[in-house]
């Protein structure tokens, strides 16, 4: 519903609001990717940009007024036009190793905490197939994992899923199966 | 007695929903002749268009009316032009073109067919009502 607060208008946009346009357009621009083609995607944006250019209100009001910014791509949607949004994809997958990583990390460096404090030790232990290893002695304190393939191919795995999934890349198979007329 | 008023609520809820869910599937679709009449009675800008279907008692958010311009636009059936503004930046100014006229007048037919189907089916259930 559109924004019924009184119009302040702005003469020029800072640079703040230009920031702001942009990471708004950005998201739209992921979301158009998986309903329009890539023509139409440009064009739209490039129409979005010059229409908030020009628009009076502040941008905090004009972005509210547009809604979110996938709901606004649905609204760009051709008919029957559904395919993978690989940039999602990329971000989810981005979004999933360093989350692994930091899960990875915390979890040795439990490790290393625990046997600290029963010093001198050294503890081993598995994580999502990888052997991980703590140490803490008198000439100092470490962690250390092994090297082997599971070193390369869980995380591997790990962003494949994710990029698939965010990507929604079922959509690829559903249109190729889908008649063509 | 509780139950009874929670089921009534949910009841006059769900018809809400419904009934904002139809007028907006209604607002979408008379969309784009609104606004190729709008355009045609002087050229405006996208947020300028949100402010005078306003003033006509449509109320719509500029999300709802970018896209339909986008779509007439690709269709030809208006055109663009960048024009200066006394108070900001300049802004896109939308105008009918020919192919815009012709399907704003097949336009108002359809409605006009589909609101006489309307008047039929009511005035025949009003008839059927009083017998």
């Amino acid at each position: 519903m559109p924004n019924k607060s009184p119009v302040e208008y702005v003469a020029r946009r800072s640079v703040t609001d230009r920031l702001r346009i942009d990471t708004y357009l950005m998201r739209v621009d992921w979301h158009l990717e998986g309903v329009t083609r890539s023509a139409e995607r440009k064009a739209a944006i490039r129409s979005l940009r010059e229409e908030l250019a020009g628009d009076p209100r502040h941008i905090r009001t004009a972005l509210r007024d547009l809604g979110p910014p996938n709901a606004l791509a649905a609204r760009y949607a051709e008919e029957g036009q559904r395919s993978p949004t690989w940039s999602i994809g990329i971000i989810t997958a981005g979004v999933a190793l360093l989350v692994y990583w930091i899960v990875f990390l915390s979890y040795t460096g439990g490790m290393l905490a625990a046997v600290d404090s029963i010093a001198p030790g050294e503890a081993h232990s598995t994580f999502l197939f990888i052997d991980v290893m703590a140490f803490s002695n008198a000439e100092g304190i470490g962690i250390g994992w092994t090297s082997g393939w599971a070193w390369l191919v869980v995380p591997a795995v790990i962003v494949t899923i994710a990029l698939l999934l965010g990507a929604r890349s079922w959509r690829r198979a559903r249109s190729a199966s889908q008649p063509q007329y | 007695m509780s139950l009874v008023l929670q089921h009534y609520s949910c009841s006059i809820t769900t018809m809400t929903r419904i009934r904002s869910q139809q007028d907006a599937q209604l607002v979408r679709a008379v969309l784009p002749l609104l606004i190729l009449t709008l355009i045609r009675e002087r050229e405006s800008y996208g947020y300028e268009l949100v402010e005078r279907l306003e003033a006509l008692g449509v109320s719509v958010s500029t999300g709802l009316v970018y896209p339909v311009l986008n779509r007439l636009e690709r269709d030809h059936l208006i055109t663009a032009r960048m024009g200066a503004s006394n108070n900001g930046p300049p802004r896109k100014y939308f105008t009918l073109t020919t192919a815009g006229e012709d399907a704003r007048t097949a336009a108002i037919h359809q409605w006009q067919g589909v609101s006489l189907a309307v008047q039929n089916a009511s005035n025949s259930e009003g008839a059927s009502d009083a017998e």
